[in-house]
Parts: structure tokens; C-alpha cells; sequence
């Protein structure tokens, strides 16, 4: 996990950066809505991808499998950042899976529907999500209980909404898949976006998210510190000092509020990095989230013991 | 995390065999006040050694230096502050495991038997003071530099690290003594499982009983209730906290952290869920029993150790 290019091959990063189109030799592409996309827009414009692997203007969610070599039976479904806006698909998205799969988890990227349809349609997908590879788990040769999610900056706010509205109304479609429990069971975030309320919110998440202007109802239900309860999943938290666009504050909060409610979790709080460190090297402490994330995980029985 | 652990080993390889390595430099005691203790209210409690081993109600506090093995300091310094609820500290002979581990990083390691509220609330702001000046003033001495001395503390010692880390210049802290003109500055701060606040639903009692008393004043209490007190010019700071201490809550990490954070101070806070108060080295926490593993790191980020091979 040291340095993420060594881990990504060269052959898959070129065909990912150059291509959007995934060949057949490419990883799995499922569709989250086979039964069609809830409040798909009649008037959607085609997805856009850009040089650096970002996707906006999403309208037909998936799930991108990349599987390990030797699976040991725990997935995690990536949830690249990009402030509701676009997603850091490749920095935030391939690259972490990349990672897991080398400590044997098997990754699952989600492509989740943007500011161009606002909440709860990013809920709707990550909650989809975790049900499809739970009601799955077998074919994708992993353990429904230990399903786990891992976001960034706002995708962090996705992994930490699926973690505290699992259960919420607005997360479920009416179809047969809302049986399956939603419930991530566990949730790593990584310098979250995690607050709507003033003045630690990253407003661009926020407008993206909730419109503009938010009414006080839905700052406070989209505001996930206010949004814990003692069934949230355990979480790891990782953030720096040095961010300047999405506060320390953010990930503190979410912590006192599992805190308070008695859920398990831990938080690294660094000093440097600046948002979107992603797996980069270079940042002292901080570069060496990932082996933290991997202790936790272990620690929790999520990772088989250490030999 | 195997490497890591490999590295660990010798000092607790020499814990395990008994034959201490820092014992190639046997601690030396130094006394604190030589010209007499500052503040020393006259009659008062007598210093004893109760059942347990330890030392209750300090008289004469004092420092113990533990040098790395000749050729392998890094010029760095800690004095160390070891827990006890400000009623009890460890008496002649240390437990010795932070000693080791510091030595064998190359750092020189003071142990400070301080004060706790015989002698009025500030006795332990004056001893903790006046041992980073007089390893400031001995630095050449003790092979370490003038800028490379931190202060590091165990639960209440956490608090006692805290007071140097925000009242170096306090006048409480100055005594007229020629060793005054000395920077108190601690350099930078290490504090397991500290005690921070007086005050609230997370203040330790024993501690506030044993540095305020029992009935302790407003003014006392929020004096002494550290997160209060933490300006720009307070120390970069490493913390570290468990969800399952049942004594000192973590939330006087958090909210100390939270506090260095509104002031810009660096500093770096790890909250991990197992591990009761005072695990110190204990193994078998899980991610909590690697810390000094994530202390080093810091203490390299910052230069307070050398780059790693």
C-alpha cells in the first residue's frame, strides 16, 4: 500500500485513464437499477468522463468489481470524493481498490448518482449497493457480514449516510432488494465531509447536495453527526490539520457523536496532507493511513489475523 | 507492523530478561531545588512510601536521569511525568519500561517526582518548570540540545505535561531563582491517557481532589482545566486516548486537541477503542498496543528522532 502506482499496473491504469469504456478483460460493471433507475430524469445528457479518470453527470449508477487474487472473504465498497459534484474515480475510487484487493478484500467502486438529481438519490444508490452485494455474497465469494464502506471527503459523507440512515425511508425504492439490510457493517472515512451546518460544512457538498437554498430540515437530516445512533456502524476515521477544505472538524464531530452513542471507532487526526491526499506518499504520519485502516480492520476480525 | 514490532524488541527483550540495558547509565538522582523547595508550606504530610510501593505526598521532589547507552543519543530530551492521580507516584525505583523504550530510541529521559497539592496547586507547575530549566541549563552536559525537550505524561502526569505545555511563562512558575532566566518551554508534548479538565462530566475526581482538594473553587477549577488554557505559543502536541478507559474519559483528549486545534497548534490525536487506563506497554489491544510505534512516527515527522532507516 506504500505507493498506489506501484500497486495499479500500468496496463489497467492506462486503459482506465484513457478509456471509459470498459473492455470485456476489464473489471465487472453492474448495474445498480436493472429494474430502471428510481426518478430517472426523461431529459438525461450523456455521463462525462475527463482525462484524470473524473465522471460527472451521472444517471445510470453502477458498481465497478475489482476482485483479489486470494479473497478472504470481506468487501468494501469504494466511494470516491468530488463534493456531490463529479467523482475522483481514479484517485479515489480505483486506486483504493486497487489496495484492498492486495490485503485480500474484495472492492466494489460505486458510481452513485450527483448534484444533478441531489439527495436522497446518493443514498438510494450506496444503500442499493450494500443490499445487491449482501444479497449477492456468495456469488461475489464474500461474507454478508462483513460488508464494509470506505469514502472520501464527500463520498465519505456517503459511506457515513449509508452507516446512520441504513434503515431511513428515503433510502428504500419498494423494491424486493429493500428487504436486504442496508447496513454497512463497517464504515471507513477518509477526511469526510460529514456536517450540512454552518460553519464547518464544505458548501459545495452541501449545495450539491441539499440545493440551494437548504431548508433548515433538510441541513439537520443531512447533517451526520446529528444522525448517529447507537446501531451505526463502527467506524475509522481518518483527517489532517493542514485540510482546508473540508475542516477536522467534520470527522471530530461524527466521532463525539459515536462517541455519545456508544458505537466503536477510532480516529487518527494528523497533521499533514492537504483534501484529497488520497494514497499519496509524502505526507510523514499521515501516508501511512492505509496500514492503520488494515490494523483496524484486523483488530475487528474483518482481516484474518496476522501470521 | 512486523518491522515495527522487530524494532520494539530489544527493550522489551531486556525487560523480560531482567537486565535493564539503560543500566549501562544507572539513573541518577538530581535535586530540583537545591537552594530549597519552592513554595514548600512549612509542617504538612510526611513523604512516605505506602503498601503498593509508591511514594505519597512528595516532599522534596526530584529528577532521575536515564541516559542512552554511550554513542547512540540523538540529542533529544523528555522529562518524563508518571501518573498517579496526584496522590501517588512511583517511589525509588521507576517501573522502567518508558525509560527503556525511550532510551533505546536514543532519547535522555528525566523522570520527575513532582509535587501534588500539598504544597498549594502550583507546586507541580513550579517542579515540572523548573526540571525542563535545569535540563535546558545542562543540556551540553547531558548530551541533548536546548531546543529538543519535550515533556511527556501518563494520566495526571498528562496534566502536569499540560501545565508546562500552557504556563511556561506563568509567574507562579518563576521563584526568583537565577534559573528563572531559563525557557520553560517545553519543545513539544507526549501525553498518554491525560488527565486535562477539572471541570464537568469528564474530570477525573482523584486528580482534582489531589492537586485542588475536595472543595475547590471556581477560579480553581477553571484555572487548572487545561483546555482552557492553550494559546498559539502552547507546544506541537501527540495524544492518545481509549474509548474503554473507565478513569481519565477521552474526551479530555478531544477536547484538549480540540482546543491546541482553535489556537493552530500542530498537533496529531489518536482515539482507538481497546485498552484500559494506564495500558502503558501492554499487548494484545490491538491497534492501541502499537502507539509507540505511531509516537515515533511523529517524533520523525518533526526531526525530534533521526529519519528512519
Amino acid at each position: 500500500m506504500k505507493n498506489p502506482r506501484a500497486i495499479l499496473g500500468p496496463a489497467l491504469a492506462a486503459a482506465l485513464c484513457s478509456s471509459p469504456m470498459l473492455r470485456a478483460a476489464d473489471p465487472q460493471v453492474i448495474d445498480l437499477w436493472p429494474e430502471g433507475v428510481p426518478g430517472l430524469h426523461a431529459d438525461a445528457t450523456p455521463e462525462k468522463t475527463d482525462r484524470g479518470g473524473g465522471i460527472s453527470n451521472v444517471n445510470h449508477p453502477t458498481l465497478t468489481v475489482l476482485r483479489p487474487e486470494a479473497p478472504n472473504g470481506t468487501a468494501v465498497i469504494v466511494c470516491p470524493g468530488g463534493a456531490y459534484l463529479h467523482l475522483s474515480f481514479q484517485h479515489e475510487g480505483l486506486v483504493p481498490a486497487k489496495a484492498l484487493n492486495g490485503i485480500g478484500v474484495t472492492a466494489f467502486i460505486i458510481k452513485n448518482r450527483l448534484k444533478e438529481y441531489g439527495q436522497p438519490a446518493p443514498l438510494q444508490d450506496i444503500l442499493r449497493a450494500i443490499r445487491l452485494v449482501r444479497s449477492r455474497a456468495a456469488e461475489f465469494g464474500v461474507q454478508p457480514d462483513r460488508i464494509g464502506v470506505l469514502g472520501f471527503s464527500a463520498g465519505g459523507h456517503l459511506a457515513a449516510s449509508a452507516g446512520t440512515l441504513f434503515d431511513a425511508p428515503e433510502g428504500r425504492t419498494g423494491a424486493a432488494l429493500d428487504a436486504v439490510s442496508g447496513r454497512p457493517d463497517f464504515m471507513m472515512l477518509i477526511y469526510p465531509v460529514i456536517t450540512m451546518e454552518a460553519p464547518y460544512a464544505h458548501v459545495g457538498s452541501r449545495d450539491a447536495l441539499l440545493g440551494k437554498p437548504a431548508t433548515p430540515e433538510l441541513v439537520r437530516r443531512w447533517s451526520l453527526e446529528q444522525q448517529v445512533t447507537k446501531d451505526s456502524s463502527p467506524a475509522f476515521l481518518v483527517a489532517t490539520e493542514e485540510d482546508k477544505t473540508v475542516p477536522i472538524e467534520n470527522s471530530l464531530q461524527f466521532y463525539e457523536a459515536l462517541r455519545k452513542a456508544g458505537v466503536s471507532a477510532e480516529l487518527h487526526a494528523f497533521q499533514k496532507g492537504p483534501h484529497g491526499f488520497g494514497l499519496n506518499p509524502g505526507n510523514g504520519p499521515t501516508s501511512e493511513w492505509p496500514a492503520r485502516a488494515e490494523d483496524w480492520m484486523r483488530f475487528h476480525g474483518w482481516l484474518p489475523a496476522a501470521k | 507492523m512486523k518491522l515495527l514490532r522487530l524494532g520494539i524488541l530489544p527493550w522489551i527483550a531486556g525487560a523480560a530478561l531482567g537486565a535493564p540495558s539503560y543500566l549501562a547509565t544507572p539513573g541518577h538522582w538530581i535535586e530540583l531545588w537545591p537552594e530549597g523547595v519552592a513554595g514548600r508550606r512549612p509542617g504538612g504530610p510526611a513523604e512516605v512510601i505506602v503498601a503498593d510501593g509508591r511514594l505519597a505526598h512528595v516532599r522534596t521532589p526530584k529528577l532521575r536521569a536515564f541516559l542512552p547507552p554511550a554513542g547512540t543519543a540523538c540529542g533529544t530530551a523528555v522529562v518524563f511525568c508518571p501518573g498517579g492521580g496526584y496522590i501517588r507516584l512511583p517511589a525509588q525505583e521507576a517501573e522502567g519500561d518508558f525509560e527503556r523504550w525511550l532510551n533505546h530510541l536514543g532519547l535522555a529521559v528525566f523522570d520527575l517526582t513532582y509535587r501534588f497539592g500539598d504544597d498549594g496547586p502550583d507546586a507541580p507547575l513550579r517542579d515540572v518548570l523548573r526540571a525542563i530549566r535545569l535540563v535546558r541549563a545542562h543540556a551540553d552536559e547531558y548530551g541533548v540540545k536546548a531546543d529538543r525537550i519535550g515533556v511527556m505524561g501518563a494520566s495526571a502526569g498528562g496534566h502536569v505535561a499540560a501545565l508546562a505545555s500552557c504556563y511556561f511563562d506563568d509567574p507562579a512558575g518563576r521563584t526568583g531563582a537565577a534559573l528563572d532566566a531559563v525557557r520553560a518551554r517545553p519543545d513539544f508534548a507526549v501525553m498518554l491517557y491525560p488527565v486535562i479538565t477539572m471541570q464537568g462530566p469528564y474530570v477525573h475526581k482523584g486528580s482534582r481532589g489531589g492537586l485542588l482538594g475536595p472543595n475547590p473553587s471556581l477560579e480553581a477549577i477553571q484555572r487548572y482545566s487545561m483546555e482552557l488554557h492553550v494559546t498559539k505559543d502552547t507546544c506541537p502536541t501527540w495524544l492518545i486516548s481509549t474509548q474503554a478507559d473507565q478513569s481519565v474519559p477521552m474526551e479530555n483528549s478531544l477536547f484538549y486537541y480540540a482546543a491546541l486545534r482553535r489556537a493552530g497548534v500542530p498537533a496529531e490525536l489518536h482515539l482507538f477503542e481497546k485498552g484500559p487506563h494506564g495500558f502503558r506497554f501492554t499487548d494484545g489491544l490491538g491497534p492501541t498496543s502499537d502507539w509507540p510505534a505511531r509516537c515515533e512516527d511523529w517524533l520523525r515527522f518533526h526531526g525530534w528522532l533521526p529519519a528512519g532507516p
